[in-house]
Formats: C-alpha cells, sequence, structure tokens
C-alpha cells in the first residue's frame, strides 16, 4: 500500500548525485511521480562513472550501484531544456506538476528560465526547490561545490578524527544529510500548500546544511569564545567512550559508560580488577581527564575477547557495548535484515541492483517493491504521450 | 476524528515574513538528549507549534552537559541543551501518576503528533502503547526514535549514542585517510551526529505520516531506527560493498588525487576531475614534475606520489588565496576551516545564516538554525529554549482549562514542577522577541466536539 495524498504529488526532477537525488529518491517511496530529467550533453555522472569491479565506465542505460539505488523509483525523460522546443515541454510539464526540484550550480537554475517567477507563471502554487552548494545567492554562490569540500568549509571536517591528523572528510552521508534537510522543507512546503494553496521557492545551502550539523558547536562558540576540536570518539562528559580493539583481525567494540551506575556495572562485569580502584577512575570527571589511562587498560582487557563476546557480557550488566560494523557486517546483521535495509531489483537488460530501503517502517504500511532505476529516456513516449497530449 | 486546527482568531499570521509552513499543527515530544528533541525542534523551526514535556524531577539529559551560558536573572542554561531545543514551549510532567496520565491524555487528544524515546515497553506499561493513543486520538501521529527500531530481535536494546553510530557501518572506515596509525580506532563524525542524521529522517517520516493523516483522518506508527538511517545515508560506499566485495577502510585516502591536502596555514580540500585536471596543472605552471601525470589516468593510478607533488606547490599558498585561485579556474575547492574560522566566512554572514538572535536575559544567542530560506525569509528563533515547567500555566490553565487549585494540587504532588505550596519555582520568562502566541492566551483553542473553537472544559 502506498501513501494516499503523496500519491497525487507529481515532481520534476532536475536533480543528479547523492545531495539531490537522494531526496527524490524518498518522495518516489513515498509515493509521488517523480519525472527525472536528463541531458544527453550533460549526463548524470553517476551514469557513466567507473564501474567498481570492472574499472571501466558504467554502461550509461543503466548507471553505476549509486545511480541504480537512489534513482529507483522515477521515471526518467529527456529534455534539452536549452532547446526551445524541449524548454516549452518543461513548462507545460510543470504547468501539471506539484514540485520543481534541482542541485544545479547557484544561478543554474534561472539561466535554463526555470527560476521561481518563471515557473509559478504556468503553475501559481508550485513549489521550487534548489538544493546549491552555497545557496542562490552571496559572493560565493557560483563556486563549484561538493560533500568532501563543503565538510571542510562548514567546520565538520575540523571536529572529525583526530588532533594529531589531518581533519576528516566528509563523504555520502553529508550529502545524504542534505538531502533530508530538503525533504523537511519539502514537506512541510506541502503541507503548507494543502491548507493554503500557496506553493513557495526553498533556496537550500548545503554548506549551511553542514554547518547546522555541527550547530550548537558554533552556539558555543559563538557565546564562550571556545572551540571544540577533534577529538576522536571522546566525550567531555561520559567515559569510557570509545572504540576498542578486539580479538580478531581489524575487529572493535564500543562501550559506553553513561552513569557511575554503568561504570560500577562495567568494573563489576570485568571482576573488579585493581586497576578499576584507583582514584583517578572515580568519578566520571576523573576518567574523561585521565581517558588515555583508562582506555589502555580497557583496551587490554578486550584484546582478549570477540567483540560479540564482549557486547553480550556488557550488555547483560547493563552497559552500553556493540562491535562496530563494517558494511559485510551491516547486511548481516539480523536486526537490519528484519528493517528491509536493502532490496533487489531487476532490470530486463540491466539485471539485478541493491536498493536502500527507507529507514524508517510504519504500522499501516508496507513498502511497495522499488522499481529499477530507468535508463535514459525511458518514459519519453509516456511524458509526450500521456503526460503532454502530443501526437505522433 | 480529525486533531483539532488552529484557528485563524487565535493564532497569529506568519510575522516579519517568517514563514510557518507548519503553521497548526501541534507536537508533543517526550524525549531527551539529541535525536528526539532535534526532530521536534525542525517541526518547531517551520512554525510547528511544540510542546516538550520533561519530567520534574528527571529532565531531558542535554541540560546537564556544558557549558552553561549564565543569563541575567542567575539561571544557567546549556549551551549544548539550547540548540536542540529552541522554538519550543516546555512543560513539566510525570506522566506515570494517575493525575500526570490525565493531563497527558488529554495533550495528546489535542496534538498532531507525539515524538516519544522511550525504552521499548514503557509507554505501554504506562497505559500508553500505540491502541492506547489512537483510542484517544485516531488521527495522531507516533513517531519513535530507537537505537534499533521498535520491532526485531534487538528492539529491546538501549545502547549510547556512539555505540549506535559505530553499528552503521560508516564509522568503520572513519576518518578515511586521517589516521595518525595502522592501529587507530574508527571515529564518530563531529559529536553526536548520527543523532542529528536520526532526527532528520524522523522528522521527514512524521511529515509525510502528517500529511496522510490530514487527508484521511488515519493516524500512523513512525518506527525510526537510529542504526538504520546510517547505511541509507552513507549508501554510496555500502552499495559498493554488496556491488564489489570491497568496503573501504580507515586507512586508504577516500580519493586518489586530490582530497584534505595540506598547504602553507593549513588544510585545503581539493577535487580535480578529468575534465579540470590540466586546468589545475596550468595554474601550478605546468611544472615539469607533473607532466608524466598529465594523464588524468597516470595520475590516479600514481595516487600519493601526485599529492606529494600537489602539496610541494600548496605548501606555498594559503588556504583563502588558494581556494579564490582555484574557484576562479572552475575547480571545485574548500579551505578546511575550524567553527571559529566558519563563524566569519563571508558567504555564512551575506546569507545571514547566524542571524538567529534572541534575547532571553542570556546575552543573544546566535547559531545555525536552518540551511535554507523560503521566499526572502529564513525560518528564526521565536522561543527560547524553556526552562523545565516554564509554560505550564499556558499549557495547563490556557489550553487544558485547569484552574489555578488545580494546578497547585498537580504542584504540590510532583506531578508538575513546582514546591510544596503550590508555586511554581520557575518564573515563566517574559522579553521582547519571545513570541507566545497571541500575547500570552493559548496558542489555539481546541475545537469543542461540533468542530467549532470552544474552550476545553476544566474542572
Amino acid at each position: 500500500m502506498v501513501m494516499h495524498e503523496l500519491g497525487r504529488v507529481r515532481v520534476l526532477d532536475f536533480t543528479w548525485a547523492v545531495a539531490g537525488a537522494l531526496f527524490t529518491n524518498l518522495l518516489g517511496w513515498m509515493g509521488a511521480q517523480v519525472i527525472k530529467v536528463e541531458s544527453r550533453n550533460h549526463l548524470d555522472r553517476q551514469r557513466h562513472q567507473p564501474d567498481p569491479i570492472s574499472g571501466r565506465p558504467a554502461d550509461p542505460r543503466f548507471g553505476t550501484h549509486l545511480f541504480r539505488s537512489v534513482n529507483a523509483n522515477k521515471i526518467a525523460v529527456v529534455l534539452e531544456v536549452d532547446n526551445s522546443e524541449d524548454y516549452q515541454r518543461a513548462l507545460r510539464i510543470i504547468s501539471v506538476s506539484d514540485v520543481v526540484v534541482a542541485n544545479m550550480k547557484g544561478g543554474a537554475l534561472a539561466r535554463l528560465g526555470l527560476c521561481y517567477e518563471k515557473v509559478r507563471k504556468v503553475r501559481p502554487d508550485v513549489i521550487v526547490l534548489s538544493s546549491t552548494g552555497f545557496g542562490e545567492s552571496g559572493p560565493w554562490r557560483d563556486y563549484r561545490a561538493e560533500a568532501p569540500t563543503l565538510g571542510a568549509i562548514c567546520g565538520l571536517g575540523d571536529l572529525t578524527g583526530y588532533p594529531e591528523a589531518p581533519p576528516g572528510t566528509m563523504l555520502t552521508s553529508f550529502d545524504g544529510a542534505n538531502a533530508m534537510y530538503a525533504l523537511v522543507v519539502l514537506l512541510a512546503a506541502l503541507a503548507h500548500r494543502a491548507r493554503t494553496g500557496e506553493g513557495c521557492f526553498i533556496d537550500l545551502s548545503q554548506a549551511e546544511g553542514g554547518a547546522c550539523l555541527a550547530g550548537d558547536s558554533f552556539l558555543s562558540f559563538l557565546a564562550t569564545g571556545t572551540q571544540p576540536h577533534r577529538s576522536g570518539n571522546a566525550d567531555d562528559v561520559w567515559a569510557p567512550h570509545e572504540c576498542y580493539p578486539c580479538r580478531g583481525d581489524d575487529q572493535w567494540v564500543t562501550i559506553v559508560a553513561q552513569s557511575e551506575e554503568e561504570w560500577r556495572a562495567l568494573c563489576e562485569a570485568l571482576g573488579r580488577p585493581p586497576w578499576t580502584q584507583k582514584a583517578c577512575f572515580e568519578n566520571a570527571a576523573l576518567r574523561v581527564a585521565h581517558k588515555r589511562q583508562l582506555d589502555a587498560f580497557v583496551a587490554k582487557w578486550t584484546r582478549q575477547h570477540t567483540a560479540w563476546e564482549i557486547t553480550e557480557m556488557l550488555q547483560a550488566a547493563g552497559v552500553s557495548a556493540m562491535p562496530v560494523f563494517s558494511a559485510a557486517d551491516v547486511f548481516a546483521d539480523e536486526q537490519l535484515t528484519h528493517r528491509g535495509v536493502v532490496e533487489w531489483t531487476v532490470h530486463p537488460a540491466g539485471g539485478v541492483a541493491p536498493v536502500m530501503r527507507p529507514p524508517w517502517m510504519f504500522a499501516r504500511k508496507k513498502w511497495k517493491p522499488a522499481t529499477p532505476s530507468p535508463t535514459i529516456g525511458e518514459h519519453d513516449a509516456f511524458l509526450r504521450h500521456q503526460l503532454l497530449g502530443e501526437g505522433d | 476524528m480529525a486533531a483539532p486546527l488552529a484557528s485563524p482568531e487565535t493564532s497569529p499570521a506568519p510575522r516579519d515574513g517568517n514563514p510557518h509552513l507548519l503553521h497548526g499543527i501541534r507536537v508533543l515530544e517526550l524525549c531527551s538528549f539529541v535525536a528526539g528533541p532535534y526532530c521536534a525542534r525542525l517541526l518547531g523551526d517551520l512554525g510547528a507549534e511544540v510542546i516538550k514535556i520533561e519530567h520534574p524531577r528527571r529532565p531531558d539529559e542535554a541540560r546537564a552537559r556544558g557549558p552553561h551560558l549564565e543569563e541575567a536573572s542567575g539561571l544557567k542554561a546549556s549551551a549544548f541543551f539550547i540548540y536542540f531545543n529552541v522554538n519550543k514551549l516546555g512543560v513539566s510532567l510525570d506522566i506515570a501518576q494517575p493525575d500526570g496520565a490525565q493531563a497527558f491524555r488529554e495533550l495528546v487528544s489535542l496534538a498532531d503528533v507525539l515524538v516519544e524515546d522511550r525504552p521499548l515497553g514503557e509507554l505501554d506499561a504506562l497505559g500508553f502503547g500505540l491502541r492506547d493513543l489512537h483510542r484517544v486520538n485516531p488521527a495522531l501521529v507516533v513517531t519513535s526514535i530507537s537505537p534499533f527500531g521498535r520491532s526485531g530481535p534487538r528492539a529491546a536494546c538501549q545502547v549510547a549514542p556512539l555505540a549506535v553510530f559505530h553499528a552503521g557501518g560508516e564509522g568503520y572506515s572513519t576518518p578515511m585517510g586521517a589516521c595518525p596509525s595502522p592501529r587507530s580506532a574508527p571515529t564518530q563524525i563531529g559529536r553526536f551526529v548520527g543523532e542529528r542524521y536520526a532526527a532528520l529522517c524522523a522528522a521527514a517520516a512524521t511529515l509525510s505520516a502528517v500529511i496522510e493523516s490530514r487527508a484521511t483522518g488515519e493516524g500512523e506508527h513512525v518506527d525510526v531506527s537510529k542504526q538504520h538511517v546510517l547505511p541509507f545515508l552513507f549508501q554510496r560506499e555500502m552499495l559498493y560493498y554488496l556491488v564489489a566485495g570491497r568496503f573501504p577502510t580507515r586507512h586508504t585516502r577516500p580519493h586518489k588525487v586530490g582530497g584534505t591536502l595540506r598547504c602553507k596555514d593549513g588544510y585545503i580540500c581539493i577535487m580535480p576531475r578529468p575534465e579540470s585536471w590540466p586546468k589545475l596543472l596550468e595554474l601550478m605552471g605546468n611544472p615539469e614534475e607533473m607532466e608524466p601525470y598529465r594523464d588524468w589516468g597516470r595520475a590516479r593510478a600514481a595516487g600519493e606520489s601526485v599529492n606529494r607533488l600537489l602539496e610541494q606547490w600548496l605548501g606555498r599558498y594559503s588556504r583563502e588565496h588558494l581556494f579564490r585561485a582555484l574557484q576562479r579556474v572552475g575547480l571545485s575547492a574548500g579551505p578546511c576551516l575550524s567553527v571559529a574560522e566558519a563563524a566569519d566566512c563571508e558567504q555564512f554572514a551575506a546569507r545571514g545564516l547566524f542571524g538567529s538572535r534572541t534575547q532571553t536575559g542570556l546575552k543573544s544567542v546566535r547559531m545555525p538554525l536552518v540551511p535554507y530560506q523560503i521566499g526572502q525569509a529564513r525560518p528564526a528563533i521565536e522561543r527560547a529554549a524553556p526552562e523545565v515547567g516554564e509554560h505550564d500555566e499556558l499549557i495547563y490553565g490556557g489550553l487544558l482549562g485547569y484552574p489555578g487549585s488545580r494546578i497547585a494540587r498537580l504542584r504540590k504532588s510532583v506531578v508538575i514542577a513546582g514546591d510544596q505550596n503550590g508555586n511554581a519555582r520557575v518564573r515563566s520568562r517574559a522579553g521582547p522577541g519571545l513570541h507566545l502566541g497571541c500575547s500570552g492566551r493559548a496558542l489555539h483553542q481546541p475545537a469543542g466536539m461540533d468542530g467549532r473553537p470552544g474552550h476545553k472544559g476544566g474542572e
């Protein structure tokens, strides 16, 4: 069963890659009709980046593994909107659509003649969302951007990793988070429109999204003048709060004591070895201050056991513990399998492809099986004949 | 019966062009720390009426985290708590006591959404399981945020945010290419960023269910797993594993050529591509050492040696200089900025990202609230993060219609915050910029049975 109201929503989707395409992917899961617009002259990079196994460019009909997941549940048409005939087509589709979305460079949507002022002439209650690196205004509007560079600029990279090593590099989940910021405000705009009949223009900056992900650090700095620095897994309040090495190759377990009660439970579970009675570990503040020492003692113990042994032992004692999962562990995990973390689509010509399911479940509805990502222009005929009523 | 809407007479129109897209939607929040509170705040930022419910003696654990900012009144507020709890009203309530349960039931009957993150089974045991809630309000959307989800083999497992994050797959390869030693442990991203990822997904899922509920009158249970959010957002790398059997480790650089590299005054992230590679070489003055790597394929194959050569050139220039020079020739680049430096960046200033300000007795609080503008306006802080029970009078008196005597009784029996004499412990804050709906009256009157605005009977 699909969503009733969202099933009535038609989206003209100019997005590509993850920061844009992932949120239209979720609209597709929710039942919206997502029309992915592509240009043969500027093909979505994810259509032809190298295939992970062969190293050769992916077959653009089907795209990379990422393309095939993120563009499931969408239909695809080719429109070269810098050509006047296709541009008029785009306007006609917009006149029967609800939402127009894009994640181009700042200013690009306007250059294509698809800015909010233009499109609301053909559809007064349209919702337009433009997700760009820096926003549709400001001195950096025309600058190029992607997750790693934005993660650097927004301060999140500097907060990630080890103090004695370079700042961390933000990757796909950064794009994913920006896709979610877009989805939240877009759904709010749909709710608003259902109540008032009014559309709007949403101008989202992914750099600002990154700053929001580190927002409390900005608040603290602006209020106190003190800023945090990257410190691995360390926490200001709780200790132990770390990943510890276990028996096996590159196996780790996360252990956290969130209270004195949990700390005492941890000591009991370890058999109250003498080191747990040291004065420097007496309370959380002291343990945080002596983190290096603490971690060395804990690691000595964890190295003797597997991550799951430790997890079972400590959870039974009421202490937070969980193995550190690799991708292999994620897909082998019973709990995530129960949640339906991945689904496999089949394209008659393209074969099987994994698609990630949304990370929430409903009581009343089940996700419909995903439709495989479309080939280039696969739904051109549908667009021209059914939607636009063009003859042959 | 559809949840009652705010009536136009009692609810103010959006002020100063601040778009209130979620005007008329009432959210109850029974959450602590980051994920749940942030999810609720995301809705409050967009104009929903968010009522945060805290136990009078065991409030949100984020309040205990520093740094604490001192107000003129002498009150201290946690900056960490503030960030996730602006744009909300706050009430105190012990829903485990019969009088508290009654008040909660009444609030539920007037709400569109309940966001909760209680341990599995706790609400059921108190008589507030899903069926009970939907009996009170069939249109209610209940969003549960839990470490692993509300069903399945690990549904009852409660673990700390760091443990959930590292069960999501991305931690295993973080930080990529930035480990001090081969034996370095996997790390988290930033601080509690996984919690924020979960909040974002929960807010989106909630809104999708609210849109449905408004149209059909049928509520829903939205079950968000904090663990499940992670591979979903990190899906490029996860899918790569499924099709290629390989997963990046902490010890491989994420990008063969480019990425985060050293320059004169820190680090810069540069992302050359086949099209822009020649432009970069030209900018470098086409040095002889780079000639063998003019071909992009060869450059990628050489990887680290090329990066070392790049760093020799980058090392002569500052981040600012390189950022401008590289962007000018169409190369994707970004300086690695600290929070202090990013707070100062001209683009954020031009966009008014830190324009959110609130005078609450604190020196004004500035923070990045939302990453977008709607029309010409940016959602702003319209309510300070509440003290525990700050709006007890407004909600219990104004919204539920309890007379003063009943409220005093609830205080005396510690169902809500107060002292033994039945007085509030904390005075409601007043001050400029604090938006209390229509000058202190309840935000909206609940609809009577005939659907017209009416006052809910008290005792």
